[in-house]
């Protein structure tokens, strides 16, 4: 398998863009990302774009931007489409296949619900599909409540009584979040919230609040990726390097709740497919989890707050239940020990199902490089050797997860 | 054409509620619980299978409550339940909602009943 890195990086704004087209969104992102790269774009030989429901828009975007007649793929697997197009990307490249590939991830979310844009048309005729049916990881089908915040709305009350997780703990999440986002001018949420505010906010599914629910945000990104040949054959002078990409999913429910019996885990409430696919990516990168508290940093999935606060546990940042005393003190803050999300997050940058995974990736270049797109909220130099980057996606039943390790040495 | 279609549907014309319990099936292979059934077994693809009778009792194991975007609004109370059969030693996850008026009268742990109603999951709560 060949060495592959990312070579340059691109994003809109992400927001409410209902003057825009998807074009209008994602051409900015590509053109940038292919000047940060400082390269010809006729090197990039195909495109891999994560969307659920910009259907044809990845092509119609390289047209418009001058590359026309390459293998273009739309990647669609709810949250972790842009992801999972990275991971294409990068096999196309490690496979011997490419040398030049571009990762591009869009979505417009507006007047649409992420059952929507995620399920089209399965979810239309379908509708009784979209039921999680997890009695650990979320859902209350069978006539109870449903959609994404009452699934983690029930994690999180699990882990409250299991763990003695309190409410606060949950909503510092959303605090830190918002603080890292104040510093981050494409971000949506870009107003800095006190605990008490998060707190009082309008309730949504008890015990999350709104502001520890990601936006339905519309935006594009756009990542270049490069064979180690045409890092050296073209100059490039800051590679990041891909040491790790894996990958997986669960469908949740009896089948889960049987894997915890039967190999002891402590792993409720939480996410399996997170547990097993951070093993998997940790082994190929060859980095345990205190690897990244000695020098790496972390873009993770935070659609709610909850969400984040399994992972750090699931990642093995911490043993189930004792992320709490770390969250308060401030461990995973751009100048912790550990620092997660410095890009404010799903939570603050906003989820547009399709970019997130792309959007991530950018972060992780532009902080790596020390770009001027991170020069507010920039992670200190002994914590970017390694960069983490994860999504967690449902698309409609289950989760699949993708996991990406960068270093800035090959 | 349509007994093509007919012999590729999965779903089983069964009754899957009896008054307050839940009817569900287990693989006579594998012993996996299909809840709701279906003709196969998604574990070992076996085609074998025995009725199993979950409830009327069963526990919390989490809940909340629904977004209520109006004053006027009804809120529900939702959650999950391990429903648990009379040999007591086989339960199920199901989903359903509380009859209860605020999300206070809950605790995970609590123990439960499921009500007759059959179109939807609707539980009681038990006093001990």
């Amino acid at each position: 398998m060949r060495n592959v890195a990312v070579v340059g990086a691109g994003m809109s704004p992400f927001g409410r863009l209902d003057a825009l087209l998807y074009q209008e969104i994602g051409r900015p992102a590509v053109n940038d990302a292919i000047e940060s790269a400082g390269i010809d774009r006729k090197l990039i030989e195909s495109c891999y774009y994560g969307t659920c429901g910009g259907v044809g828009v990845g092509h119609e975007i390289m047209n418009e931007c001058g590359m026309i007649g390459i293998p273009i793929t739309r990647v669609v697997n709810a949250c972790s489409s842009g992801s999972n197009a990275f991971r294409l990307a990068f096999m196309d490249i490690a496979s011997g296949m490419s040398d030049c590939v571009m990762a591009m991830g869009i979505e417009k979310m507006k007047d649409v619900t992420m059952a929507v844009v995620g399920g089209g048309t399965r979810y239309q005729i379908e509708a009784k599909a979209f039921t999680h049916g997890s009695p650990t990881s979320g859902g209350g089908g069978g006539g109870g409540g449903g959609g994404m915040a009452a699934g983690f709305a029930l994690m999180g009350r699990a882990h409250m009584k299991i763990y003695g997780t309190k409410v606060e703990d949950f909503a510092n999440i959303t605090v830190k979040s918002r603080r890292n986002g104040s510093k981050n001018p494409k971000a949506e949420f870009q107003n800095i919230m006190t605990l008490q505010e998060v707190l009082d906010d309008v309730m949504i599914n008890d015990p999350l609040t709104r502001s520890q629910c990601c936006p339905r945000t519309d935006g594009a990104a756009a990542v270049i990726l490069m064979s180690e040949d045409y890092v050296k054959k073209h100059h490039i002078e800051s590679p990041v390097w891909v040491k790790g990409s894996a990958m997986g999913s669960n469908f949740g429910g009896e089948n889960e709740l049987r894997w915890y019996k039967e190999t002891g885990s402590p792993y409720p409430p939480g996410f399996l497919t997170d547990y097993l696919v951070a093993q998997k990516v940790y082994k190929m990168a060859k980095v345990k989890p205190q690897d990244f508290y000695d020098r790496g940093f972390v873009e993770c999935h935070d659609c709610f707050s909850v969400s984040e606060y399994v992972h750090y546990e699931d990642f093995g940042f911490c043993k189930k239940g004792e992320a709490s005393p770390l969250i308060n003190d401030g461990v995973f803050e751009i100048d912790g020990d550990l620092p997660i999300n410095p890009s404010g997050g799903l939570l603050s940058v906003g989820h547009p199902l399709g970019a997130t995974g792309a959007r991530q990736v950018a972060e992780i270049f532009w902080q790596m490089t020390k770009h001027k797109e991170v020069a507010k909220r920039q992670v200190p130099d002994k914590h970017l050797d390694l960069g983490l980057q994860h999504t967690l996606g449902s698309p409609g039943i289950g989760f699949t997860n993708v996991m990406h390790v960068f270093s800035r040495d090959l | 054409m349509r007994s093509i279609q007919e012999s590729l549907i999965t779903r089983l014309k069964v009754p899957t509620r009896k008054g307050n319990k839940v009817i569900a099936r287990r693989c006579n292979k594998c012993g996996n619980i299909r809840n709701p059934p279906r003709t196969y077994c998604n574990i070992c693809q076996g085609t074998e299978f025995t009725e199993v009778i979950f409830g009327p009792k069963g526990e919390i194991t989490t809940y909340s409550s629904s977004y209520k975007r109006k004053a006027t609004d009804i809120q529900r109370f939702f959650g999950n339940v391990r429903l648990f059969a009379d040999n007591g030693e086989d339960s199920i996850g199901v989903g359903g909602i509380f009859n209860v008026k605020s999300i206070d009268e809950l605790e995970i742990g609590q123990k439960v009943e499921l009500l007759p109603e059959e179109k939807y999951n609707i539980f009681k709560l038990v006093e001990e």
